[in-house]
């Protein structure tokens, strides 16, 4: 047995981590089309106004107002009348820390007692803590932060939940209270070394390490996590993951590109364990083209399982990526198989994404995308839809197409964003009349003093987008059932 | 629908082409019907009339009679068709439009095209009325590299009214060369189907030009040969099926092609 695991952490050590994966929805989404929200962009003193209006493909108008600002060490987002990211968040500094109300994603050390990720292959969760890439929503409330200490108390998974923390150099010491029970937890935060210890009364408890480093050329990463399955986040039991984890991942570039896999082990409980690999490679053609290939073995269930869930079967999958073009003309191409056999036959999931954008006259920018997917029957998938201020993963299954037209054109001294999209097929969308958007946003600076050093204020911002915005399809998540909290909580489903 | 006509749409379906398809192999910037047919305009200017006749299975009552022309201005490009399939009381008419925009190093178009039965009264307004079937799509393409040229089409982004005899997914393909080329192409997939590949190869000893290209599920081929003298060119195609039989293609162009685009 020893030489068995042994071998599997040799196997990870020498994989390297897909990083360039697209964000997955958070096992506490439930069914249907889930919205990432970017985290802004603003500088100092910057702050935005948008208005929008759209229909979702019926007959009723949707309106929608932002407003983010940022100046003075303030800063905050304030959303009305949108759909999946309503509300706001406001941070203003207050006798040496920031004060912040509204909505909360917190992440204390590794995660284990506050802002974990719940996948068992992911390090560090994209939409917790400060300088996530997304903004996330775990709870509402207040929070305040200082240099050695930070204390909030709101509304987490339908309960009350505070919580206060110490740090003295790298070390800190956390403790939360909720529901009449209470979690701690110690952790150390280094440069490239991370470990947690979460614990709560009744004995239950669990601890995690994660360590970066460079062996030569190549980057390593590796992270083990131990403990009990029966403990879980106060403030975000969803996400508890696995209780037992393995993960490594390593990069390493190459004279033609770059050459990244992974590699995670897990178990839930005993007898629901599952694996995970991938070996990627990403190749840089001339100035402007990219081509991206990868191949990706899966066994057992990616989401906590029911009890009595039969175990999840082997999925393997390759997918290739290419772009190309110039900034006034670029053409995306993808293609996406996974199957129950090996090389990816017997396929139970197959899209082909192609994406087109141009540049339009007076500094504008028109992309029309276009998606073909094919799921067989208790499969489903996410096609990632980039918007100017968010990620919204459309969930899709059966067999299907989705078009998106965007143009994108500057008015009014500010920018205007005009969308359609029309599915076909196995989607919730589909049947319906097509779905269009509008929405005009401005962008201006507080103070001018520096603004003629930064460029135009009007610019427009984004053109080239971020990388995944174009990386057009994710991975699925078949239909088996897993166990959730709370009455609202739709059980998270094995990917 | 009768019987006839839902086993003519089986046979459209296994055919993977429509109203306007010539007989040109797949990928090349200078066919004829790339605009009207898969929403690929051509990287020359150019002004093109253009007429073919496809025989489906061997069968003499299946026939595509198509006409088009296309015409291009500075970077622009358009093209108008018209086509008829099978017999009167069992055929469709189509009336097909292109609009795009192509230099040599890139090019993107938009196609539609209104289909009427064709027992039913057929007029340019009736086109368009509720009882004829519409449909609409898009496509693009650059030079990756030199002699590489990738492309994306989806000629049925939007459908209306009665349903097109095929349903035809997005396609991603790329070619190497222009006229000694060999290219791939990959059908997405559609309901009742896994999509397609098809692997082709084309020679050319002028003025003639020889392809044939191989597709999968199931397995199949096609050969072409086309000639081109003056502004005259005249292209063959068989399409092999293990089931169905052969189709046979045959199309008459004049092109003239007017002055380089950048």
């Amino acid at each position: 047995m020893i030489a068995r695991h042994g071998a599997a952490i040799a196997l990870l050590l020498a994989a390297s981590a897909a990083f360039a994966q697209p964000p997955e929805p958070p096992p506490e989404a439930g069914e249907g089309d889930y919205t990432l929200e970017q985290a802004d962009s603003l500088d100092d003193a910057e702050f935005e106004v948008a208005i929008g209006a759209g229909s979702t493909g019926g007959s009723q108008l949707r309106r929608s107002q932002r407003v983010s600002f940022r100046g003075g060490g303030a800063r905050g987002t304030l959303r009305d009348g949108d759909e999946a990211l309503s509300g706001g968040r406001v941070e203003a500094p207050l006798a040496g820390g920031t004060l912040a109300a509204g909505r909360l994603a917190p992440r204390w050390g590794r995660g284990l007692a506050l802002g974990g990720a719940g996948e068992p292959w992911v390090f560090t969760a994209e939409d917790r803590g400060a300088g996530a890439r997304y903004r996330g929503r775990s709870g509402a409330g207040l929070a305040y932060e200082s240099r050695g200490a930070s204390v909030f108390g709101g509304r987490f998974a339908k309960r009350d939940v505070f919580g206060t923390r110490v740090r003295a150099g790298p070390g800190a010491l956390g403790m939360l209270a909720g529901g009449g029970t209470a979690q701690g937890s110690v952790s150390l935060d280094g440069e490239d070394r991370s470990a947690e210890l979460a614990f709560d009364p009744r004995g239950r408890w669990r601890a995690e390490a994660a360590l970066s480093d460079a062996i030569g050329e190549t980057h390593v990463a590796l992270r083990i996590r131990g403990g009990l399955a029966a403990f879980r986040s106060l403030a975000e039991p969803a996400r508890a993951g696995p209780s037992h984890a393995l993960a490594a991942s390593a990069a390493r570039e190459l004279p033609f590109g770059t050459a990244s896999a992974f590699g995670a082990l897990w178990a839930w409980r005993a007898g629901q364990a599952g694996a995970r690999a991938a070996l990627e490679v990403d190749a840089r053609l001339g100035q402007h083209g990219s081509f991206a290939c990868g191949a990706e073995d899966q066994h057992g269930p990616r989401r906590e399982p029911s009890p009595r869930a039969r175990p999840s079967g082997t999925r393997q999958g390759w997918w290739c990526e290419w772009r190309g073009g110039s900034p006034g003309a670029r053409l995306a191409l993808r293609h996406e198989l996974w199957g129950t056999r090996a090389l990816a036959r017997d396929a139970v999931r197959r899209a082909v994404v192609a994406r087109a954008d141009w540049a339009a006259p007076y500094g504008g920018r028109l992309a029309l995308t276009h998606a073909v997917w094919r799921a067989r029957s208790g499969e489903s998938l996410y096609l990632p839809e980039a918007w100017s201020d968010r990620l919204v993963l459309r969930a899709s299954s059966g067999a299907g197409s989705r078009t998106r037209c965007e143009l994108r054109l500057p008015l009014a001294a500010g920018t205007v964003r005009l969308g359609l999209s029309l599915a076909t097929g196995g989607t919730r969308a589909a049947g319906r009349r097509p779905a269009w958007s509008v929405e005009w946003s401005r962008r201006s600076r507080i103070a001018t003093a520096s603004a003629s050093s930064r460029g135009s204020v009007h610019a427009l911002r984004g053109t080239d987008g971020e990388d995944h915005q174009l990386r057009v399809v994710r991975h699925a998540r078949s239909r088996q059932g897993a166990r959730g909290e709370g009455p609202e909580h739709h059980p998270p489903r094995d990917r | 629908m009768n019987r006839g006509l839902w086993a003519l749409l089986l046979i459209a379906r296994a055919a993977g082409a429509q109203d306007f398809t010539g007989a040109s192999p797949a990928g090349s910037t200078r066919v004829p019907d790339g605009l009207l047919d898969r929403a690929l305009p051509a990287s020359t200017s150019s002004f093109c009339a253009a007429v073919s006749q496809t025989r489906w299975w061997g069968l003499p009552g299946l026939e595509t009679r198509a006409a088009t022309v296309s015409g291009s201005f500075h970077t622009w490009r358009a093209a108008l068709g018209l086509s008829q399939t099978g017999e009167p009381e069992l055929g469709w008419t189509t009336l097909g439009i292109g609009l795009g925009a192509a230099t040599k190093r890139a090019g993107a178009g938009l196609r539609a095209c209104a289909r009427r039965d064709r027992d039913a009264p057929f007029g340019l307004v009736r086109a368009f009325t509720p009882g004829a079937g519409g449909e609409a799509g898009a496509g693009a393409w650059l030079v990756a590299a030199d002699g590489v040229r990738v492309w994306a089409s989806a000629p049925q982004m939007w459908t209306s009214g009665a349903a097109p005899p095929l349903a035809r997914a997005l396609e991603l393909g790329a070619r190497v060369g222009e006229r000694n080329a060999a290219w791939v192409r990959l059908l997405a997939p559609r309901a009742g189907d896994d999509g397609e590949r098809a692997l082709g190869l084309s020679l050319a000893v002028a003025p003639l030009q020889a392809w044939a290209e191989v597709r999968d599920t199931p397995l199949r081929g096609s050969v072409g040969l086309s000639a081109a003298i003056a502004s005259l060119r005249v292209d063959a195609r068989v399409d092999a099926h293990p089931v169905l039989g052969e189709t046979v293609r045959i199309a008459l162009a004049w092109l003239r092609e007017t002055r380089s685009a950048r």
